[in-house]
């Protein structure tokens, strides 16, 4: 029931080191002030220390340096998420906390991140008995050697693990047998993060392991393993967000919604993806709410995803060829009140099938199925788009989304690309958009009036530089008191930082 | 959860040195140690909360603070890790709003550590933390008013605990 106390020390702080009241005692006794002016070392370590902890490395040894007070205070922060820039300063971490008067530091470090410019082939040093966050991540082409892997699997506290390197060398399932992980993060040029991964799932981590990312630049020799899940094991009962990226084998969902019962967030950008996320032949995969795709843009895939995972709130699917985005769109349609929970859907196309038609129908029925929807945005990468006349046309496309309610933001280029194409050179980009907003503004009028509920459209324009520029116009005004609705052109143009449309950015 | 007449009633808190402040009921509950207080009160409003931990002059500033954040959501429970990884950057009117000097701003942060209000101590730690931020040892003393205690034996050490730290 009381808030904590002025000048009450709130934890035990380690050997050598003192309390607030101690503090404040100290500063008075050492400063020039005056005794009744507050003093910066009379805020108690409980406050201080969250202090400490927003500030970065080198401010906090700064702070270190200022008098034996807040040497003291600020050495469990100091020690607790340690960053390190080389093997030479791990070295030093290492000869520090095995020195008699400092071991008790090795107790405060709870993260560790390396950024190793050499070697790493020593196994990883049984010296700090909390650390529960290890990422290492290596310059260039360094490798991880089996000596330093196979010892993380003796780190009882290790919970998040994070590895970065060119290739890891081999090692085994049973030397991670007691490792309880609950996040997994690796990335190599090669496929050897999925044989770590493997050996990882095989052990204790099969159960706890809540978040895994993989990311294999390069693809795997043949006959070796393709499949971030190691066969034989019926589920990973906690996993929620997997990210698979890179050269691996496409996962075959209708396998996975058993294996990974608890998903919730799914990203696949499994270079390149030919193939469905779900076939229709797996069970349902209830809890998956969050689901990110690229697609291979050369194929056209039919996925069922939409009709067998009926609590997705957020869908974005990349590079969809104009077959795929047809089927996507047909499969809503189909899919019904399953997918009545979409509230954010992205889809981006590439026309590299430019005799494939999308029937206006096919938009308009899977849009009239996402009843729920409050961010649109459908973008296309080639011109011309003038062969969809609906997708050009801002007055159907306005009259489509008419039928949803929730609508609060929609971006598309699609329809301002048809009216005109950038200018070649960069510095000639700005003014031509400039000189156009009246027109943006006077298109975008459609969708605010068929959308009560539109409160942004942003229009796109990817044509330039592959680069995404972006012009918002927002609704304002007040539409209860009866008031005309008032629209206003941002006067910020931004630019993407990616050359495939994320609107994440924007949001 | 809060009622209608919750918001049209009025608080009474009285600082260590006797002053009595009058605010409404949302206002001062922005404070989770005088709204538990509330609660264990029950209905009677004429019973002044002691607040002897807070001068008038701090909490006036405090109640600033509260009545421009009145409608604010409540903060949602954070991890202390979460904690950590948050950034420097306050709103523009919290950074106006802690331009104060140096002893007030200590204040501030003490009595929101003891009233219990998580954004305000929070733009007080992230403005000390600004201050902090780049500043070399001399400039940290200069700044804090704080004289340096170590022996040159004693500098060695700290520079030794902390040559990991330090190695790029």
């Amino acid at each position: 029931m009381c808030g904590p106390r002025r000048g009450v020390a709130s934890r035990d702080v380690g050997p050598g080191q003192l309390s607030s009241i101690q503090l404040t005692y100290l500063t008075t006794a050492t400063s020039n002030l005056p005794p009744n002016i507050m003093a910066f070392s009379s805020i108690p370590q409980d406050i201080l220390t969250p202090i400490f902890r927003l500030i970065d490395q080198s401010d906090r040894c700064s702070i270190s340096r200022v008098s034996k007070v807040l040497r003291d205070v600020s050495r469990p922060t100091r020690f607790q998420d340690v960053q390190l820039h080389s093997k030479e300063a791990f070295g030093k971490l290492c000869n520090l906390v095995c020195e008699e008067e400092y071991a008790y530091c090795a107790k405060f470090v709870q993260e560790m991140t390396l950024d190793s410019d050499q070697t790493l082939s020593s196994p990883f040093p049984r010296l700090f008995p909390q650390l529960a966050s290890l990422s290492v991540f290596c310059w260039m082409d360094i490798d991880l050697h089996r000596a330093f892997l196979a010892s993380l699997g003796e780190l009882s506290s290790l919970r998040r693990l994070a590895l970065n390197a060119s290739t890891l060398e081999s090692t085994n399932p049973e030397e991670f047998s007691s490792l309880k992980l609950t996040e997994l993060m690796i990335s190599t040029k090669d496929s050897s993060a999925l044989e770590l991964c493997h050996n990882l799932l095989r052990g204790a981590t099969q159960k706890s392991i809540a978040t895994l990312a993989i990311h294999a630049s390069s693809q795997s020799p043949a006959g070796q393993i393709t499949d971030v899940f190691p066969n034989g094991i019926d589920s990973f009962p906690a996993l929620r967000d997997l990210r698979l990226d890179g050269h691996f084998h496409s996962p075959k969902i209708s396998r996975y919604s058993s294996l990974l019962p608890a998903l919730s967030t799914f990203h696949c950008s499994a270079h390149r993806r030919g193939a469905a996320l779900h076939d229709g032949n797996g069970g349902d995969w209830e809890n998956l709410e969050n689901l990110v795709v690229s697609y291979d843009s050369t194929n056209e895939v039919e996925d069922k995803i939409y009709e067998h995972a009926p609590n997705l709130k957020k869908v974005k699917l990349r590079e969809l060829s104009v077959g795929s985005l047809h089927n996507v769109l047909l499969s809503i349609g189909r899919a019904g009140t399953n997918v009545c929970h979409l509230t954010s859907v992205s889809l981006d196309m590439i026309l590299s099938h430019p005799k494939t038609i999308i029937k206006e129908d096919v938009l308009e029925s899977a849009l009239s199925s996402m009843k729920n929807l409050e961010h649109f945005t459908l973008t296309g990468y080639t011109s011309p788009v003038t062969r969809f006349q609906w997708f050009t046309n801002v007055d159907r496309l306005a009259k489509m989304l008419s039928t949803l309610r929730s609508l609060r933001s929609l971006r598309t280029n699609l329809a301002i690309d048809a009216m005109g194409f950038l200018p070649d050179k960069s510095d000639a980009v700005l003014p031509y958009v400039e000189s156009k907003k009246e027109m943006y503004m006077e298109k975008t009028k459609s969708f605010f009036e068929s959308c009560p509920s539109l409160q942004v459209v942003t229009w796109g324009f990817g044509a330039w530089s592959e680069r995404w520029w972006h012009i918002p116009v927002k609704r304002f005004g007040a539409c209860e008191s009866g008031e005309t609705d008032k629209f206003e052109i941002d006067e910020k143009i931004y630019i993407s930082i990616n050359t495939v449309f994320d609107e994440s950015e924007f949001r | 959860m809060s009622t209608t007449e919750d918001k049209t009633r009025k608080v009474k808190l009285v600082t260590s040195d006797n002053e009595e402040f009058e605010v409404d009921w949302e206002v001062a509950t922005r404070s989770v140690l005088i709204k538990h207080m509330l609660e264990d009160i029950g209905e009677s409003e004429e019973q002044a909360i002691p607040l002897p931990n807070v001068t008038a002059n701090v909490l006036k500033k405090v109640l600033e603070w509260c009545e421009h954040h009145r409608k604010d959501p409540e903060p949602a429970p954070e991890s202390s890790d979460d904690n950590r990884k948050r950034t420097l950057e306050i709103g523009d009117w919290d950074a106006k709003f802690i331009q104060v000097d140096q002893e007030m701003l200590f204040e501030i942060i003490l009595a929101a550590n003891y009233l219990d209000i998580k954004a305000l101590l929070d733009v007080g730690c992230k403005t000390v933390a600004n201050m902090i931020k780049g500043k070399q040892p001399e400039e940290i003393r200069k700044m804090f008013n704080i004289v340096n205690d170590f022996t040159p034996e004693e500098e060695a050490q700290i520079k030794k605990e902390n040559e990991w730290a330090e190695d790029r």
